[in-house]
C-alpha cells in the first residue's frame, strides 16, 4: 500500500488524488489523530479560501475599458475650425498622467523614410514636455551620420 | 462579434471580467495592481485570440493573468528596488503595514491579507486552486511544474495562511 | 552648415516657434520619497530649463557625440533662439504658438501642435537626484544635477548641467549601464543671452490638417502596456490619422515611443544604416544616431518602431516587456540581440 505524505491531505480535499491514495490516507486517518486533526485544518483553510467573495473592479473601471470612443470630439472639430491657432484644450490631471494634443502629420514625400519621420515626431514630443533645444537639435538627424 | 466559436475581447471582459478581476486582485493583493494586471492579461488575450482554440476559456484566461503576474514578480526580482521575498520557510508571515492592519476587519478581509502576505510561489497555486478553481493539472501546466510540485506548495500555502490567521486570532 | 548634396528631401530647414504656453510642468507631484531639497531644487532646475529657451535670445552650436557600438560620432548643429522662436541648421523663421515645425522641399510639416496638460512622471522615483552648485562650464556659472538609478548598484545615469543665470540647459550627458558615456549634447553658447523683449506672432502659409485626432491616455482602454521597462509609464497616445498610433512613454528623465501601424514592412524600403537583428525570433532593424536608438520590426500583421534616447540595453529590457511574455528564454535572446550589434565589424 502507498504509504500516504503529508502533501496528500490537500489533494484528498480537492479530490485529487488517485484511487490507491485516497484508499491510503482513509487508512492512515482511522488511525491518526494528529492527521485528522491537519486534515481539519487544511479543510479549514480550504473553506475559509473558498468563502471569499468575488472582488470586484472599482467602479467605472469596466466603462472605461470597453468603451474607448468615450474620449472627446468637440477639440477635433475646434481644430479644424482654428486652422493654424493652437489648441486651448488642456485637460484636467486625474489620478494617471493626461495628455492631450493634436498631432498633424507630414505628407508622405516620395522617398521620405518613415523611420526618420518617426525619430523626429518622437523628439518633437520630448521637446514640449522637456527641454526643447537639445531635444530638437536632432530633429533631422540623417539616420546615416555624416563622417 | 465573434467567428467560429472565438470570441472578442470585448466578449471575453464583459462575460469574463469579474473572473478576472477577482483572480487578478488575490494574485496582487492591491486593486491598483490588479487593474494593472488585468488590462495586461486583456492585451496578451486580444493578441492571442488568433490562436486560441475553444476549450475551457477560464482555463485560458487563469492562465494568461497567472503569467502576466509572474513576469511582473520576475521582473521586480531582476531589478530589485524593494526587499527581497519572504523566507518561504518562516510559517508565520511578517507583520502587515500599519495602513492595511487599520484596514483589516472582517474575516474576509483577514484572509485576503494572509494570503497577500504569502510568497508568491505558494500565493500562486492556493490562488488558482481556490479562488480561479483549476484543477491540479491545469496549475502544473500553466506553472510549468510537475503536479506533486503543486501538491506540495498548495499543501504548504494553506499550511502557512491558517498559522498566519492563528497567529492573528482570527481562527483557533 | 554646408549642405549635403544628398541629403533627404525633408532634411535641409528646421524651424522650431516655441509658444510661451507649450511648456508646462511634465514632473507631476512629489512622491514624498525625494530626499528633500535636491530632489526639490532639480525638479525646478529641469522646469525653469524648459521655458528658458523662450525668455532669452541667443546663438549657440550644439555638439552631440553618442555611442554607435565601438565607435563615437559627433555631430554639430547651429542654433538661434529669437522672441521665443527657436531656429536650428539653416532656418528661416515661420510659426505660431505651440508648435513645432519641420520645413523641407514640399513645404511645411507640423509635428506637434498644441498643449500638454498637466500631469508626468515624478523623476525622484525612479532616480536619486543630487545637486552640486558652483559648477563652471564653458566660462558660466552653473549647478549641475546627478541623476542616479535608484538600486540596482546606484549607477549614475545622467549629468545635466543648467546655466545659473538664463536656466538654460547646457549640457546633458547620459550614462551606459557601466557609467560609460553613452551621449553627450553640449550648447555652446556664441553669444551672451539676453533677455527677449519682442513679442513674436506668425502665420504658417499653405498647411491643411492631415489627419489627427485628439486621444488621451485614460481612453486607450487595453491597446497598450501602461508600464514598459524600468519605471517607464504610458504618459501619452497619439492616434497618428490612418498612420497607427503613437505610445509615449516617460521614466520622468526619458521617453520612449512606439509606433503602431497596421501593414507589412518593407524591409527594401527602409531608409539606409542600421543594422539587421534578431530578436526573440523575429527580424529587426537597428539604428542608433545623434537622436537616440530606433528599432523597426513586425509582428502579426503590424509594425512596430520604438524610437528613445536610452542607453541600448535598456532598449533591450524595453523589447523583451513587448514581446510575448509566454515565449521561453525571452531575455537570453535579448541580450543577445543587443550584444550583437555591437561588437565592431
Amino acid at each position: 500500500m502507498i504509504e500516504p505524505g503529508d502533501d496528500m491531505l490537500s489533494a484528498y480535499a480537492d479530490g485529487e488524488c488517485s484511487d490507491a491514495e485516497r484508499e491510503a490516507v482513509d487508512a492512515r486517518l482511522a488511525d491518526d489523530a494528529t492527521w485528522r486533526t491537519e486534515l481539519a485544518e487544511v479543510e479549514e483553510a480550504r473553506t475559509l479560501l473558498r468563502a471569499l467573495p468575488i472582488r470586484e473592479a472599482p467602479p467605472g473601471f469596466w466603462d472605461t475599458l470597453l468603451d474607448p470612443n468615450a474620449g472627446p470630439s468637440a477639440p477635433v472639430a475646434q481644430a479644424h475650425r482654428r486652422g493654424a491657432r493652437a489648441l486651448r484644450w488642456v485637460t484636467g490631471g486625474a489620478a494617471a498622467a493626461v495628455i492631450a494634443a493634436v498631432l498633424l502629420l507630414p505628407h508622405d514625400s516620395p522617398g521620405a523614410p518613415l523611420v526618420a519621420r518617426e525619430f523626429d515626431q518622437h523628439h518633437a514630443i520630448e521637446s514640449v514636455r522637456s527641454e526643447p533645444i537639445v531635444e530638437l537639435a536632432t530633429v533631422g538627424a540623417p539616420l546615416r551620420a555624416h563622417r | 462579434m465573434s467567428v467560429d466559436g472565438v470570441p472578442t475581447w470585448e466578449e471575453v471582459a464583459r462575460e469574463h471580467g469579474r473572473f478576472l478581476y477577482n483572480v487578478a486582485f488575490r494574485l496582487t493583493g492591491d486593486d491598483q495592481d490588479a487593474r494593472d494586471l488585468v488590462q495586461e492579461a486583456l492585451l496578451r488575450v486580444r493578441r492571442g485570440l488568433e490562436r486560441y482554440e475553444p476549450g475551457s476559456l477560464e482555463g485560458w484566461l487563469a492562465r494568461i493573468v497567472t503569467n502576466v503576474f509572474l513576469d511582473e514578480v520576475r521582473r521586480k526580482r531582476r531589478r530589485p528596488t524593494q526587499a527581497l521575498p519572504d523566507d518561504p520557510d518562516l510559517v508565520v508571515p511578517p507583520s502587515m503595514p500599519a495602513d492595511d492592519a487599520a484596514v483589516a476587519t472582517g474575516l474576509s478581509d483577514e484572509v485576503q491579507a494572509a494570503l497577500a502576505a504569502l510568497p508568491e510561489e505558494f500565493r500562486v497555486p492556493v490562488v488558482l486552486c481556490d479562488v480561479a478553481d483549476r484543477s491540479y493539472e491545469e496549475i502544473a501546466a500553466t506553472l510549468g511544474v510537475p503536479v506533486g510540485t503543486v501538491r506540495s506548495r498548495l499543501h504548504r500555502g494553506r499550511r502557512m495562511l491558517r498559522a498566519a490567521l492563528v497567529a492573528r486570532g482570527v481562527v483557533v | 552648415m554646408s549642405r549635403d548634396a544628398r541629403r533627404p528631401v525633408r532634411g535641409a530647414m528646421l524651424l522650431f516657434v516655441l509658444g510661451l504656453g507649450a511648456l508646462v510642468a511634465g514632473l507631476g507631484a512629489p512622491t514624498g520619497r525625494a530626499s528633500g531639497s535636491d530632489a526639490e531644487q532639480a525638479r525646478s532646475l529641469l522646469e525653469r530649463a524648459r521655458s528658458a529657451a523662450l525668455r532669452y535670445d541667443f546663438d549657440a552650436v550644439i555638439v552631440m557625440t553618442w555611442q554607435d557600438g565601438a565607435r563615437s560620432r559627433t555631430r554639430r548643429v547651429e542654433a538661434s533662439a529669437r522672441a521665443g522662436v527657436l531656429r536650428l541648421g539653416d532656418g528661416e523663421v515661420l510659426g505660431d504658438a505651440d508648435q513645432r515645425v519641420v520645413g523641407s522641399d514640399d513645404g511645411w510639416h507640423v509635428l506637434w501642435e498644441g498643449k500638454v496638460a498637466h500631469g508626468g512622471v515624478d523623476p525622484a522615483r525612479k532616480y536619486l537626484l543630487r545637486v552640486r552648485e558652483d559648477v563652471d562650464w564653458d566660462g558660466r556659472a552653473a549647478t549641475r544635477v546627478i541623476a542616479v538609478r535608484r538600486g540596482h548598484g546606484n549607477p549614475v545615469r545622467e549629468r545635466l548641467t543648467f546655466d545659473d543665470e538664463t536656466g538654460l540647459l547646457l549640457r546633458r550627458v547620459q550614462f551606459d549601464d557601466d557609467e560609460e558615456v553613452w551621449r553627450d549634447m553640449q550648447v555652446m553658447l556664441a553669444s551672451v543671452p539676453v533677455a527677449s523683449t519682442t513679442p513674436h506672432s506668425t502665420d504658417l502659409p499653405g498647411r491643411e490638417p492631415r489627419g489627427h485626432a485628439v486621444l488621451s491616455v485614460a481612453d486607450v482602454g487595453v491597446d497598450a502596456p501602461r508600464r514598459l521597462g524600468d519605471g517607464f509609464e504610458l504618459t501619452g497616445a497619439y492616434r497618428r490619422g490612418s498612420d497607427g498610433m503613437q505610445w509615449y512613454y516617460s521614466d520622468g528623465l526619458h521617453g520612449i515611443s512606439v509606433f503602431e501601424r497596421d501593414g507589412d514592412l518593407a524591409w527594401d524600403e527602409l531608409p539606409e544604416g542600421g543594422r539587421d537583428v534578431a530578436m526573440a525570433g523575429t527580424d529587426a532593424h537597428l539604428y542608433t544616431n545623434a537622436a537616440g536608438t530606433g528599432v523597426v520590426w513586425a509582428s502579426d500583421g503590424r509594425v512596430y518602431t520604438l524610437v528613445s534616447e536610452i542607453p541600448s540595453l535598456e532598449v533591450a529590457g524595453v523589447i523583451a516587456d513587448l514581446a510575448d511574455g509566454d515565449e521561453p528564454g525571452m531575455l537570453e535572446e535579448v541580450t543577445r540581440f543587443v550584444t550583437a550589434p555591437f561588437s565592431w565589424s
